[in-house]
C-alpha cells in the first residue's frame, strides 16, 4: 500500500490517542477501587452488585427490627420473672396464712400489709414499659394496662397482637396479651389481699376466700408460666434470626466485594505498564511525525 | 515540417509542459495537509506525429514526433473506495451519536451510586418497616415522610433528565436537517459548475475535491447514496428519495407525530421532499431518531410504569388503613397524589395516570403526619359511640406497605419493584455498552478505509520531490537543446552567405 505523510501522522496520533484512552480507563479503575463506574462498563457484575446492595440494605432493616424485638421480649421476660417471684411469694404467704397456727389478728397484722405490698409490686411489674411504651397493653401501648378498681383489676389495654417482620414473609408476634397472661394473677393476688385486709379492719379474715385465693394463685401462676415459656421460645427464634441475618450480611458483603471491587494489585500494575506503553508510543510517534523527507535532503 | 524553427517550437512546448508539471507538483506539495485533497498528476503524452514534408509531398523515412504535450491533469481518486468509506462513515457516526447520548443519560441517572433509584426505594420500604415497629414514635413518622419525598424527587428528577435529552435530540435533528439541506444545495451548485467545466474539455479537479468533501459529510449525516452521471453531475438520494438531481436540490424536513401504537409517545420523523415520511438508512440523523423514538422513550415508559405500579399499590394499602386522624365513616386517604402543575389531585381519576414526572407525596400528609395510615384497625367506639383514632401500637398497615418490597406486582409483570428496576437499569446499561462497542468497531473500519483512500489520493512528499527534480532536469535539458538550435540558427542567419564579404 502506498504510504503518504498524512497516513503516518494520522496513525501516530491515533495510536497515541488509543493509548491515552486505555490509560484513562485504568486510572479511573485504580483511583476509584471499583471494577466499574457505570452499569454499561460491566452489565453482568453491575446487575449482581445492585441486587446484592439491595439485599444488604434490606437485611440491615430486618436486623434493626430483630434487635428491637429482642429488646422488647427481654423486657417482657424480666416482667414475667418478677411476676413469677411475686406469685411464689404470695402463694407461700397464703399457705402460711391458711395454717391453723396463726391467729386472725396475726394474719391481719403480719400477712395483711405484706400481701398489700406484693400486690403493689405486682401491679408495677405488670405495668412495665419499654422505651416509654407499655408492653402488656396490646395495641394501646400508650395506656397503662392494669389498675385497681374497687374489688377487681381493670384492664385498659386491648387484645391486639403486634407482629414484627424478621425476613421476607417471616413475621413473629412480639407482645403477650396482658389480660390473658397477667390479669388472672393480679386478680388472684387482689382476692387474697382483700381477704387478709378485711373491711372494716376489725372484721374476721374470710378463710373460704383465702382458700379459694390459693387455688386461684396456683392456677394463675401456671398460666403465667405458660405465657412466659411462649415469650421465651419466641425470643429464641428472634435470636436465631439475628444470628442468621448477621452471618448473611457478612456473606453478602463478601460477594458484593467480589463483584464490585477492583483487585488493587492488578489495577496498579496494569496502570504502570500502560504508562510505560504510552511513553513508548510517544517516542515512536515523535520519530514518525518529525521524519525528514526528500525535500530536506535534496541539495 | 522539420526545420530549425519547428525545433525551437518543440523545445518551447516541452519547457511549457515541464513547467506545468512542476506547477502541478507544487500544488500537491502545498496541499499535502489539506483534508480531502486528492493529489493531481500530469499526464504527459507525445505530440501527434506527422509525416516528413518534402517538395514532392509526404514521404520518406517515417513519421516525426512533435514533442510532448500535457494531455490531462489527472486526479487520483477511486470512486469505489469513496463509496465504501462513506458507507462505514455513516454507520460509525450513527452509533457514535447514540453512544454519546446514552452515556450522558447513564451518567445523569447514576444508578451505581448511593443516589440510584434502587437504594432510594429500599430506604423507602425500610422507613415503613421502622414505622411498623414504632408507630407512635414521631421520628419514625418523620422518616417515612422524608424517604417518600426523596423517592418522588428521584422519580421526578430522572423523568426531567430524560425530557431534557429528548429536547436535545429534537434540537440536534433540526440542526442536522438544516445542515443537510445546506449541503445538498452546495452540491447542486457544484454540479452546475463541474458539468460546465467538463463540457469545455477541462478537468475541474479542485471542484471535484470540494464536492467529494460535501458528499462525505452528507454520508455522515444521513447515509446518502450518490450516483455519478455521464455529464459529471452527481445524483444524491437518501432512503430512496432524490435530494439532488442535476443542478437542483430538494430539501428534507422533519416533524413530530404521536405514536400510533402508544399515544403516550411522540416520534420524530423525517419527511422527504414531497412530504412523505421516511427513515434515514444510517448516519447521525438515524442515530438521533433511534435515540429519540426508542431508547429515551423506552426508559421513560419504564420509569412511568414503575411509578404508577408503586403509587397505585401503596395508595390502595394506605386507603385501607387507619390514621390517628381517623373519624368513623371517613374515606381512606391516598399517600401519593398527582401533581397537575396547577395543583394536586388527591385521587387517580383514571384520566391522568401516575407518571414519574407527576408523582408526589400528598400535601395533607406532608403537613400533618397524623394522616399516616399505619394502623390496620381503628379504635373501638368510645362511650358516646364515636370511633376516633387508632391504637398507638398498631403498625399493621405500615407493615403491609413495607412488605411490598418483596411482593411481586402484577402491573410490573409479576416481579418486585426492585427486580423490575434492576432489569431496566441493566438493559439500559447493555444498550449503552452495545452502542459504545458498535461505535468503536465502525470507527476502526472507517480508519482502515480512510487509510485506503489516503493511500491512493494522498500526497507523498518524497514522490513530489522526486517528480520536481525529474521535471526540472528535463526542463534544463530541453532549454539546453533550445540553446543548441539557437546557435545553429545563428550560424544560418548570421554566418551563411558571407562569402566574399568581411
Amino acid at each position: 500500500m502506498r504510504i503518504t505523510n498524512q497516513l503516518i501522522t494520522r496513525n501516530a496520533i491515533r495510536h497515541l490517542s488509543d493509548n491515552m484512552n486505555r490509560l484513562a480507563v485504568l486510572q479511573e479503575k485504580a483511583a476509584s477501587t471499583k471494577q466499574f463506574q457505570a452499569v454499561s462498563d460491566d452489565p453482568a457484575n453491575a446487575s449482581a452488585a445492585l441486587t446484592l446492595r439491595s439485599s444488604i440494605a434490606t437485611n440491615e432493616s430486618y436486623l434493626a427490627t430483630a434487635y428491637h424485638t429482642d429488646d422488647w421480649m427481654t423486657a417482657s421476660e424480666l416482667a414475667f420473672k418478677q411476676l413469677d417471684n411475686a406469685a411464689t411469694l404470695a402463694i407461700s404467704l397464703v399457705t402460711r396464712g391458711l395454717s391453723d397456727t396463726m391467729s386472725d389478728s396475726d394474719r391481719k397484722s403480719t400477712l395483711g400489709p405484706e400481701i398489700d405490698q406484693i400486690l403493689q409490686q405486682a401491679l408495677d411489674f405488670a405495668n412495665a414499659s419499654h422505651q416509654g411504651y407499655y408492653i402488656f397493653s396490646g395495641y394501646r401501648i400508650d395506656q397503662k394496662p392494669f389498675a385497681v378498681n374497687g374489688a377487681s383489676i381493670d384492664y385498659a389495654g386491648d387484645s391486639g397482637i403486634m407482629n414484627r417482620e424478621l425476613g421476607p414473609g417471616v413475621t413473629l408476634p412480639v407482645n403477650i396479651n396482658g389480660s390473658l397472661a397477667i390479669q388472672p394473677l393480679l386478680s388472684a393476688i387482689k382476692t387474697v389481699r382483700d381477704a387478709l385486709n378485711p373491711d372494716p379492719p376489725t372484721g374476721p379474715v374470710d378463710m373460704t376466700a383465702l382458700r379459694n385465693g390459693l387455688d386461684l394463685l396456683q392456677n394463675a401462676q401456671t398460666v403465667l408460666d405458660e405465657y412466659r415459656a411462649v415469650n421465651g421460645s419466641r425470643q429464641r427464634q428472634v435470636k436465631a434470626a439475628i444470628d442468621h441475618l448477621d452471618s448473611t450480611q457478612l456473606e453478602l458483603k463478601n460477594l458484593l466485594s467480589k463483584h464490585e471491587d477492583a483487585n488493587m494489585a492488578e489495577a496498579i500494575s496494569m496502570l504502570k505498564s500502560q504508562e510505560t506503553t504510552y511513553q513508548a508510543a510517544l517516542e515512536v510517534g515523535q520519530r514518525a511525525i518529525s521524519m525528514l523527507n526528500l525535500f530536506d535532503v535534496l541539495r | 515540417m522539420s526545420n530549425l524553427f519547428s525545433g525551437i517550437n518543440l523545445a518551447y512546448q516541452a519547457m511549457l509542459a515541464q513547467q506545468q508539471a512542476m506547477e502541478i507538483t507544487e500544488h500537491n506539495v502545498a496541499n499535502a495537509n489539506t483534508p480531502g485533497f486528492r493529489r493531481q498528476g500530469v499526464m504527459l503524452s507525445a505530440g501527434l506525429p506527422y509525416g516528413r514534408i518534402t517538395l514532392m509531398g509526404e514521404g520518406g523515412i517515417g513519421q516525426m514526433g512533435s514533442g510532448v504535450l500535457v494531455e490531462k491533469i489527472q486526479r487520483f481518486s477511486i470512486g469505489f473506495f469513496d463509496r465504501r468509506y462513506r458507507l462505514e462513515a455513516s454507520e460509525a457516526r450513527r452509533w457514535s451519536v447514540q453512544s454519546d447520548s446514552l452515556k450522558q443519560l447513564e451518567a445523569a441517572m447514576g444508578e451505581t451510586s448511593s443516589g440510584g433509584l434502587l437504594p432510594i426505594m429500599d430506604q423507602f420500604y425500610a422507613s415503613w418497616r421502622t414505622l411498623a415497629d414504632a408507630p407512635s414514635n414521631p421520628s419514625a413518622r418523620a422518616l417515612v415522610r422524608e424517604q417518600a419525598s426523596t423517592l418522588v424527587s428521584a422519580f421526578n428528577h430522572r423523568s426531567a433528565r430524560i425530557d431534557t435529552l429528548i429536547a436535545d435530540q429534537r434540537q440536534g435533528l433540526a440542526q442536522g436537517v438544516d445542515e443537510f439541506n445546506d449541503l445538498i444545495a452546495q452540491v447542486a451548485h457544484l454540479n452546475g459548475e463541474i458539468s460546465r467545466v467538463l463540457s469545455t474539455g477541462q478537468q475541474p479537479n479542485d471542484l471535484l475535491d470540494q464536492r467529494d468533501r460535501l458528499l462525505d459529510r452528507l454520508s455522515e449525516l444521513g447515509g446518502i447514496q450518490s450516483f455519478l452521471q455521464p455529464n459529471g453531475e452527481v445524483m444524491v438520494s437518501i432512503g430512496g428519495h432524490n435530494v439532488v438531481t442535476g443542478r437542483e436540490s430538494f430539501n428534507i424536513g422533519y416533524l413530530t407525530q404521536v405514536n400510533a401504537a402508544d399515544p403516550t409517545r411522540i416520534d420524530l420523523i423525517l419527511t422527504a421532499p414531497g412530504g412523505n415520511p421516511f427513515t434515514p438508512p444510517s448516519g447521525e440523523l438515524a442515530g438521533i431518531i433511534d435515540i429519540h423514538n426508542g431508547y429515551l422513550q423506552d426508559q421513560k415508559a419504564g420509569l412511568n410504569t414503575l411509578a404508577k405500579a408503586l403509587a397505585d399499590k401503596v395508595n390502595e394499602i394506605h386507603r385501607g388503613g387507619y390514621s390517628p386522624n381517623y373519624v368513623g365513616g371517613a374515606d381512606g386517604m391516598n399517600f401519593f397524589t398527582i401533581n397537575t402543575g396547577t395543583g394536586e389531585t388527591l385521587t387517580d381519576t383514571g384520566n391522568i395516570a401516575f407518571t414519574a414526572a407527576n408523582i408526589r407525596v400528598s400535601s395533607a400528609i406532608l403537613s400533618d403526619l397524623n394522616h399516616l395510615a399505619f394502623s390496620d384497625a381503628a379504635n373501638p367506639a368510645d362511650a358516646d359511640g364515636n370511633i376516633r383514632g387508632v391504637p398507638a401500637g398498631n403498625g399493621g398497615n405500615a407493615a403491609k406497605i413495607a412488605a411490598l418490597q418483596s411482593t411481586a406486582l402484577a402491573a410490573l409483570g409479576n416481579v418486585t419493584t426492585g427486580q423490575y428496576y434492576n432489569h431496566q437499569a441493566t438493559a439500559f446499561g447493555l444498550a449503552v455498552k452495545r452502542a459504545g462497542n458498535e461505535a468503536e468497531d465502525h470507527a476502526l473500519a472507517v480508519e482502515t478505509l480512510s487509510d485506503q483512500r489516503e493511500s491512493v489520493s494522498g500526497v507523498n512528499l518524497d514522490e513530489e520531490a522526486a517528480n520536481m527534480v525529474k521535471y526540472q532536469r528535463v526542463y534544463e535539458a530541453v532549454s539546453r537543446v533550445a540553446t543548441v538550435l539557437d546557435e545553429m540558427l545563428d550560424r544560418v542567419i548570421n554566418g551563411m552567405g558571407l562569402v566574399g564579404r568581411s
